[in-house]
């Protein structure tokens, strides 16, 4: 009996522990937007702490000074206007009068100078501002940036949307120091934006709700600039990163809008009569890229020709899903229609094997095993992966497919015994100095034999005042790039976005923004 | 029987720091790099190298291996790399979804189990015998995810009955917490079933052959009295076996049924950990989830002693 009792008292306290830790844990307008978000925010939304927070959320509730518009032209938000001297040393931005941030203080200047005072400490792109030497307050809605060289790119560097510069209240500033925002500290995300952080539990669900003070940005809503309508009264961000069940609460009616599907789902999306899909593009930009440092590519330059030679843009983009939901497009990381963009690239991918093949034959390549390395979990690219490895098998290059998960894929890139290409993807919307990343290992390191004139024309290109020139300059990175085959841009692959029938947004990008997202009468 | 809780107890702790040890000298060798997995591919080196160093990882493994462990002979389980939170409350917040998932699965698990296998042995090669080797058949054969998915279109998309993922706190919404819950439930909770089913039924067959089962029946026993009482309780100490088995794997997360329903308990939260290199959250993880198998067994073997008394604890 005795043991009875005991046995009964440690089941007891083995479902009591259980069930007190379930007590324990309380860690067109109006509506509620549930949205079915494709990640887990795991950081504070001042994005300039690191690299892989959504700027589509962090705007909601932190603003920029300018950002996109749809031309991919820097747009005011904060600022009201802005001009430079003649050589693009200084720079003065006017800040918009009468905007408040959450707390109810108003928008100053100094807001503004120590946010960026913040940004160049800490700030995941504060590598690209190296030419700014100094800032000033000239009064509370003048600022003035000093630079030590011409920087004709300083307010599209400025309008970059994923980890770029946000403001602040200084008072912010100074509570945090080096600290980073943790998303759970609510009452510190205090920002301009369209909507405040109301209430979080991380694993559930993000809760914001419109901002009433809120002074929207003039003009036409434009991609990520022009109006901010706020047309719900809250919005919550579920973050359901399994696709299928992503798909699945959408079409159950759970959410009402989802990021980021796979392209395997957009004729699921198109068919179902309840949901409509929208791709959005340019989303994602498909590349391979050679090991310049050791192994079998690094000092062939006729084997790297051969790959190229060998490379059918159209077989390899057909693997991003159905054609509406992906373009050929070899320039390095630009859209057709922005300053930087031009075709000189495209002539070089002339798909040839029997050219492919002769360039093997002239090259010092011996039937060595080359190795093609793929991250499994970033879905693009890997996808690529298997139509590389076959293309090149048929020019006779012996060619062994690595797949390996993002962090071991991470951890390789620096490896150079390990890998001989590999397959990578990244974002369309960059800033000019971004293309210095071609050039560079993750290390910091210029790749071995890598064309010198390259840094000349991309300082051309960041910062000459003469538009001309710059674009001249473009050109020639751009042709370096292709003939001295450091990497293979084949194209652009869209992210899907569906939503409920009932929903509607502007502007005319199809990716929604979510302070522009209403609900159909 | 103290003395036997008392030294099962304390032998749970140097098994709990060889787990720790392990955990840690596989994190180790595991490859992929922490700080990469943090902040991006394009992330200055400079910023890569300020946070290893933030982290303790410029550190030679010894070091590190030492300084991890003394905070945990403390019973301090560290701080995870990603969310700068102790990795105890980060285990506590995802412990009660996944007890609650569970404790459901197996309520399921055993409320079919039981009865099926019990049936299916004394009605042997009749109809319900062949039926229940299908529904066995079927449940071992299915991997979870799939039947989950599969419940998934049928009751959430189809029929709009049940919700297609979350989670909520029963003392938030019960009704509402059952409704996430049920999904998810059977999809661990039918596998599990079939598992024990199938070894309530052979272990029943095995029972019924004994000599004293005719005795008993010789004694002009009731039927039902001889298959509850004298063959169903001696066949208890195999299905407990299976159902404590059942029980750890539950525990320890039933990673893709968590996934899939976008549910937060513990078998997410190591797959995620896993995921970024988040070393602190993967080893304390399986610190604790040591810890909470070794209270099942214990359990487990209390109750073999409840239920045969042949068994002694000294």
């Amino acid at each position: 009996m005795k043991r009875t009792g005991l046995i009964i008292i440690l089941i007891c306290l083995f479902l009591i522990s259980g069930s007190q830790m379930v007590l324990a844990i309380d860690g067109q307008d109006g509506g509620v937007l549930n949205v079915g978000y494709h990640i887990q925010l795991e950081d504070g939304l001042d994005v300039m702490a690191t690299t892989n927070v959504r700027d589509d959320i962090a705007q909601m509730v932190f603003e920029p000074l300018v950002t996109y518009n749809a031309e991919f032209l820097p747009t005011p938000i904060l600022a009201e206007d802005w001009s430079s001297n003649e050589d693009a040393t200084e720079w003065t931005v006017y800040i918009r009068e009468g905007v408040n941030f959450h707390d109810g203080e108003e928008l100053i200047a100094a807001d503004v100078s120590a946010s960026f005072s913040r940004f160049m400490s800490m700030g995941g792109r504060r590598h690209e501002f190296e030419l700014v030497e100094d800032w000033e307050v000239i009064d509370d809605y003048t600022i003035e940036f000093y630079m030590e060289d011409s920087y004709a790119t300083f307010m599209e560097d400025l309008s970059m949307i994923s980890a770029g510069f946000v403001v602040m209240p200084e008072w912010l500033v100074e509570e945090l120091g080096d600290d980073w925002l943790d998303i759970e500290d609510v009452n510190l995300h205090v920002g301009t934006g369209p909507y405040k952080l109301e209430e979080i539990d991380r694993e559930v669900e993000y809760r914001f709700i419109k901002f009433e003070d809120y002074k929207s940005p003039p003009g036409e809503s434009s991609g990520f600039a022009g109006e901010r309508h706020q047309f719900v009264d809250e919005i919550v961000i579920e973050p359901i990163p399994e696709d299928a069940t992503r798909s699945a609460a959408l079409f159950a009616g759970e959410v009402d809008l989802t990021t980021e599907h796979p392209g395997d789902d957009y004729y699921r999306l198109v068919n179902e009569p309840s949901t409509q899909v929208e791709p959005y593009m340019p989303g994602l930009r498909v590349y391979l890229k050679f090991n310049l440092m050791d192994g079998i590519f690094a000092e062939d330059h006729t084997l790297r020709r051969a790959v190229r030679a060998a490379m059918d843009l159209e077989q390899i983009m057909a693997t991003q899903g159905p054609e509406e939901l992906w373009r050929i497009n070899t320039v390095p990381r630009f859209q057709e229609g922005q300053w930087m963009w031009n075709d000189v690239t495209s002539d070089y991918y002339v798909n040839d094997l029997e050219l492919a093949e002769y360039l093997v034959e002239a090259s010092d390549y011996d039937g060595e095993t080359i190795t093609l390395m793929s991250n499994t979990d970033w879905e693009n690219p890997a996808r690529t992966a298997p139509v590389i490895q076959e293309l090149l098998q048929d020019i006779g290059l012996n060619v062994e497919l690595r797949n390996v998960e993002t962090a071991t894929f991470f951890d390789l890139w620096t490896n150079f015994d390990e890998w001989d290409i590999k397959t990578s993807a990244g974002g369309s919307e960059v800033s000019v100095s971004y293309l210095d990343g071609s050039s560079r290992t993750r290390d910091g390191e210029r790749w071995a034999n890598w064309p010198p004139e390259w840094d000349y024309y991309l300082n051309v290109a960041q910062q000459s005042p003469d538009m001309e020139r710059r674009q001249e300059a473009i050109s020639q990175i751009y042709r370096i790039s292709i003939e001295h085959v450091g990497e293979l841009y084949f194209g652009e692959t869209s992210l899907l976005y569906g939503a409920q029938d009932n929903i509607g947004y502007i502007p005319d990008w199809p990716i929604p923004d979510f302070w522009n997202v209403y609900f159909k009468q | 029987m103290e003395k036997y809780i008392i030294r099962r107890l304390l032998i749970m702790i140097p098994t709990m720091l060889i787990v720790g040890i392990f955990a840690f000298l596989i994190v180790q060798l595991t490859p992929g790099d922490p700080t990469a997995a943090f902040l991006g591919p394009d992330a200055p080196p400079e910023q890569a190298e300020e946070l290893r160093v933030q982290l303790g990882l410029d550190q030679p493994i010894h070091v590190q291996f030492y300084n991890w462990f003394s905070q945990v002979l403390r019973g301090n389980l560290g701080t995870s790399f990603h969310r700068r939170q102790p990795v105890t409350s980060m285990f506590l917040r995802a412990l009660p979804p996944t007890l609650l998932l569970a404790s459901l699965s197996c309520f399921i698990a055993i409320f079919i189990a039981l009865p099926a296998g019990l049936i299916a042995s004394v009605k042997k090669n009749s109809l319900a015998d062949k039926l229940f080797s299908i529904f066995v058949l079927v449940g071992l054969g299915t991997p979870n995810f799939w039947l989950g998915m599969i419940l998934v279109i049928v009751f959430s998309v189809g029929l709009n009955w049940l919700p297609v993922q979350g989670f909520v706190l029963p003392q938030e919404n019960l009704l509402l917490s059952l409704k996430h819950l049920l999904l998810p439930s059977i999809s661990l909770g039918y596998p599990a079933a079939a598992f024990i089913a199938r070894m309530t039924r052979s272990s029943m067959l095995e029972v019924l052959k004994e000599q004293y089962i005719t005795t008993a029946r010789g004694k002009g026993l009731k039927e039902r009295k001889v298959i509850i009482k004298h063959a169903f309780r001696n066949s208890l100490s195999e299905i407990l076996t299976v159902i404590g088995i059942v029980i750890v794997s539950l525990l320890s997360g039933s990673v893709a049924v968590e996934l899939l329903f976008n549910y937060p308990g513990v078998g997410r939260l190591v797959v995620n950990a896993v995921f970024r290199r988040d070393y602190p959250v993967i080893q304390g993880s399986l610190i604790l989830i040591a810890f909470f198998i070794l209270l099942v067994n214990l359990i487990i073997d209390l109750l073999y002693g409840y239920i045969d008394p042949r068994i002694r604890y000294e």
